[in-house]
């Protein structure tokens, strides 16, 4: 890795913790089992929105996408591009958990949606597309909705629940092997 | 210099390619033809260019090292086609099918060998889920795979339709050294 994809390799890391934060592993369990209690013992659930977590999550993945080339692609569409690319390469496949490049392919195709829709997700490219982005109210100009009240459902969480049920490693699990081995693993380009 | 007896004379690139030599009697030497084989599973087969191909009939050398010389030259140039190229289109080809497949904004890629070195594969993709910054130039990406026994560096440059549009009009827009010549396009399979 050269400095500048030193650089964005350690960004993309520090953006997944945030989003791990948000979203611990177990997420939807957990979440559910703190609410059950919560209710019985009359407290409140200190809860972020959605718009917080995927905004990290879209920040995480473009970073990621541009610590892998030697020179980054451009604008924010670089997400797909990785992705595209990395099927492509078998440096890969044994750190993020498959058996053969079989494996990851298959793989790759269980996540196309969910590759485009997170990458939809940065501010420039969802205005272009009149979809919502979970930093800026929308839309540009006129805008009269705010993230916070979004639930990002359709867009992205309908997605990562169809993916998960699919038989392939689910999509999150996959990305946080990415973080993990990009570097140590010596994949990237 | 010239003879008044014809002569034949072939020599082995070392890129691959065999050149075939010509030299009538009272004549320089002329390049006739070039070739190279590969197997194909059990098959053997071969290529040949021939010097009326290329508009080359009329070009004289004083020596054979000359005329080997040229066709060295144009090789390495990636101005007419050769064993490496041949390869180098399909796997191209290959590898433009695959982004295809896996990325649905791209509408279709341009394999630009002209003027490529001969380890060089150029894929131009035209992408309508790029937003450039005005101004944002168009550079080339290395995308080659981590794969050891690769023969060859890949670059990639997006652009969207409006800006391939522009480029076909004006090919200066292109990345310093691209060409348009001799472009292939692969689309999307119906």
């Amino acid at each position: 890795m050269n400095a500048r994809q030193v650089a964005f390799y350690r960004q993309a890391r520090s953006d997944w913790s945030i989003f791990r934060h948000f979203h611990p592993r177990g997420f939807r369990w957990w979440t559910a089992v703190r609410r059950a209690w919560c209710s019985v013992a009359g407290v409140w659930v200190f809860s972020f929105p959605h718009c917080h977590e995927l905004h990290y999550l879209q920040m995480c993945t473009e970073k990621l996408a541009k610590a892998y080339y030697r020179v980054p692609p451009r604008g924010h569409a670089a997400f797909r591009r990785f992705l595209t690319d990395l099927l492509l390469n078998p440096g890969a496949v044994a750190p993020l958990g498959f058996a053969d490049a079989a494996g990851l392919t298959r793989w790759g195709g269980s996540v196309r949606s969910i590759v485009g829709a997170i990458e939809d997700l940065a501010p420039q490219i969802a205005d272009h597309k009149g979809l919502p982005n979970p930093e800026y109210p929308w839309p540009r100009g006129a805008e009269t909705d705010a993230p916070a009240d979004h639930l990002f459902q359709a867009e992205v969480y309908s997605l990562l629940d169809a993916q998960a049920r699919s038989g392939e490693p689910p999509f999150l699990v996959v990305l946080g092997k990415m973080v993990g081995t990009m570097q140590p693993g010596g994949w990237h380009l | 210099m010239t003879s008044n007896t014809g002569a034949h004379e072939s020599r082995d690139l070392e890129t691959g390619e065999t050149v075939h030599l010509v030299r009538h009697p009272g004549s320089k030497w002329r390049i006739s033809s070039y070739d190279w084989s590969w197997t194909n599973g059990l098959m053997l087969w071969t290529a040949q260019v021939f010097a009326q191909k290329l508009g080359w009939e009329n070009l004289e050398f004083d020596t054979p090292g000359a005329a080997y010389g040229f066709v060295e030259q144009q090789l390495k140039e990636g101005k007419i086609p050769s064993k490496g190229t041949q390869h180098r289109a399909a796997f191209a080809k290959w590898l433009a099918r695959e982004h295809l497949v896996f990325d649905k904004r791209l509408t279709l890629v341009v394999y630009l060998p002209g003027g490529a070195p001969e380890d060089e594969v150029r894929l131009l993709e035209v992408n309508t889920g790029l937003y450039p910054e005005p101004g944002n130039p168009i550079v080339p990406v290395e995308t080659t795979p981590a794969v050891t026994d690769l023969q060859f560096r890949v670059w990639v440059a997006d652009v969207t339709p409006d800006e391939w549009d522009q480029i076909q009009a004006n090919p200066g827009l292109l990345p310093p050294g691209w060409s348009l010549e001799g472009r292939q396009t692969i689309r999307r399979a119906q």
